[in-house]
């Protein structure tokens, strides 16, 4: 018997009766304020938010934010113009020199301010981890309160690789001293629409 | 080396001691700020518990749904009995793809089955990418806690295995500066890295699909750079559905560090363009767990460690103390059923003070099942004759209320009197690095019998 039928077997001989998907109802939180909530959560996850007037002016305040001359930008977002030819990458090693990262989201959470991302044929999943900068536009409109709304509004058929980003990359493990910027991206941005 | 042996030793810098206790104190009292926030804290608890139970009712048809949907998705199923098979197939994955180097992230399972000596012996070379697991993998270490793998460690001892390993300057203790030095060098390793292991927090039976969550973003970039992604797994890690995820990530990261999320939650439902995603999915006496009703609640782990950091024994005896890849009530609950004999002493490693319960975000009833754990290792006769004995008599004089009654007297009558090396002897265990309570004139009996009377 192979590895998997002999598994499956024991567990069977071993299971209690087999029971219904329990009934969940839970009355996740909700704010007045939800995107002052999402701010200072977001804050809290060691991540930036930045009130944006209108889509137009992201180019400029991306500019502002990092104003040398010389950064490599890629943006999976049509307004905003990369330096570097996404098509032209082979593998995402040839990325590890990117400055810059700008994406859009699908939506945002108050309650932990984690943003969920699910680009469309999205190339080089590294792009998101191995720039040292993640700038993510979003619309206030797509804010939700809580996990359970976030849930709701996710359909799984299409997400290939799919992902909630709260801040930026950090960790704690040296004397639980909180550090920004492990591997991954050393500041996380919102540019909340 | 038995719990209490190693607690000793752990407890003979003081300094050092009170320091471990405060640092996991702290993140205690960040899970509680964190879970305070929330007034549906307690139904979240109560939906995790329950969802986790039908599953493991269930498990074997979700697994096989799970299996179904993972291959729809393009992934490759493998199935471990336990972790010799499991080593095996990670090993022929990584030959096959003819692999020199991995980048790994945090995988308990990995730990579980001592995957990394083995690859090493097979020629590849293993590195670990969390933080806290490479600078106790540089140490030669195991890790200490299963989430905080290096909190046993001080910024001193980092510095110094960071200047013999990576040759930062001597003597520079700053957290920022060691953590850039980590980066700087495992960025290299990121690059030249032929595949990636990353462990499994959820799989999903609804879609096929696995999360796991860093705050590192280091499983995320260990993944998308190589062509091969292996995921290891238990089996116990299936939800049924993917909207089940809304309960357990809100639990996880607070219960585990007091964080509202972790920093990257990754839900993988297809390998990247030209890339292969592996799964293997590991029994090692799980399934074996299933058929003890007194334990089968450890199955709902889900590992946050939040047990660990409320654990007065934990706090005070340090992860190694249990010579088990997972510590505290948990790990403590766990560890008898693969060897018995070895790891005996650690059901008794607990006050029974029930905190561990009450942080559990499955509620998993730990204090229970350290007891549970303590009969069955008394039945198997686990326990050693001197123990037994005074259980024994314990236990026989508390049947007999006269007896009782005259005993007590006795004690309070004698023990008093008697000098010191009487009473602090080989013997007496428990007197070992404590004081006993001085005995009161009368029992609470007594007391109470002339209370009535006046």
């Amino acid at each position: 018997m192979s590895s998997r039928d002999s598994i499956l077997k024991n567990i069977r001989k071993n299971n209690k009766s087999e029971t219904a998907y329990p009934e969940i109802k839970i009355d996740g939180i909700s704010y007045d304020n939800i995107v002052d909530v999402f701010s200072e959560n977001l804050e809290l996850a060691g991540g930036k938010s930045i009130h944006v007037t209108s889509e137009q002016n992201c180019t400029n305040i991306i500019a502002d934010l990092f104003p040398a001359e010389n950064i490599t930008l890629l943006s999976f977002e049509e307004s905003i113009k990369s330096n570097i030819d996404i098509n032209k990458i082979q593998t995402g090693h040839a990325l590890k020199d990117l400055d810059l990262t700008v994406i859009r989201a699908e939506l945002g959470v108050a309650e932990n301010g984690a943003i969920w991302l699910n680009p469309e044929q999205f190339k080089h999943r590294a792009s998101l981890f191995i720039c040292q900068h993640l700038i993510i536009i979003l619309d206030k409109k797509k804010l939700v309160n809580n996990m359970h709304e976030a849930y709701e509004k996710i359909d799984f058929d299409k997400v290939e690789y799919g992902l909630f980003i709260s801040g930026p990359s950090k960790t704690a493990d040296i004397e639980q001293a909180l550090v920004i910027g492990a591997h991954g991206p050393r500041s996380c941005s919102v540019l909340l629409v | 080396m038995s719990h209490p042996a190693k607690a000793e030793h752990f407890l003979k810098d003081q300094t050092y001691a009170k320091w471990h206790d405060k640092a996991l104190w702290f993140v205690r009292q960040k899970r509680d700020k964190a879970t305070s926030k929330l007034p549906e804290w307690e139904s979240l608890r109560d939906a995790a518990a329950k969802i986790k139970e039908h599953t493991i009712n269930n498990l074997a048809n979700y697994l096989e749904e799970f299996e179904k949907n993972a291959h729809e998705n393009g992934f490759h199923v493998h199935w471990a009995k336990d972790a010799e098979e499991h080593n095996h197939i990670v090993n022929d994955l990584l030959q096959k793809h003819k692999v020199k180097k991995i980048v790994k992230s945090k995988s308990m399972l990995t730990e579980e089955c001592h995957l990394n000596p083995y690859l090493e012996k097979n020629g590849i070379e293993v590195i670990d990418t969390d933080l806290g697991e490479r600078i106790v993998q540089l140490r030669k270490e195991p890790p200490s806690h299963i989430v905080l793998p290096a909190i046993h460690l001080r910024r001193e001892q980092v510095s110094e295995t960071f200047h013999e390993k990576l040759g930062t300057e001597k003597g520079r203790c700053e957290p920022e500066y060691l953590t850039e030095a980590a980066r700087q060098a495992l960025r290299k390793d990121f690059l030249s890295a032929d595949a990636a292991i990353t462990g499994v927090n959820f799989a999903l039976a609804e879609t096929g699909g696995f999360v796991v969550c860093t705050n590192e973003g280091n499983a995320d970039l260990g993944a998308s750079l190589p062509k091969l992604h292996i995921a290891c797994m238990g089996l116990e890690k299936i939800l049924p559905k993917a909207k089940d995820l809304s309960v357990f990530l809100r639990l996880l990261a607070r219960s585990a560090t007091g964080q509202a999320i972790t920093s990257y939650s990754s839900h993988f439902h297809k390998a990247q363009d030209g890339g292969e995603i592996h799964i293997v999915i590991v029994d090692n006496g799980r399934s074996q767990i299933i058929q003890q009703p007194e334990f089968l609640n450890s199955l709902k782990c889900i590992r946050c460690g939040a047990c660990m950091n409320t654990c007065p024994i934990y706090r005070r005896s340090g992860g190694h103390s249990y010579n088990n890849v997972v510590p505290g009530p948990i790990g403590s609950v766990l560890a008898p059923h693969s060897d018995p004999q070895k790891h005996k002493s650690l059901p008794f490693a607990s006050t029974l003070c029930g905190s561990c319960t009450d942080v559990c975000p499955v509620k998993i009833d730990l204090h229970n099942q350290l007891l549970a754990w303590r009969s069955k290792l008394t039945k198997q006769g686990h326990i050693s004759i001197l123990k037994k004995t005074i259980l024994n008599a314990t236990a026989w004089v508390f049947q007999k209320p006269s007896l009782y009654n005259a005993l007590g007297k006795l004690a309070r009558t004698i023990v008093p009197r008697l000098p010191r090396f009487m009473i602090y002897h080989s013997l007496n265990v428990w007197g070992k690095q404590r004081e006993i309570p001085v005995f009161p004139k009368e029992s609470f009996k007594e007391m109470l019998k002339k209370r009535e009377r006046k």
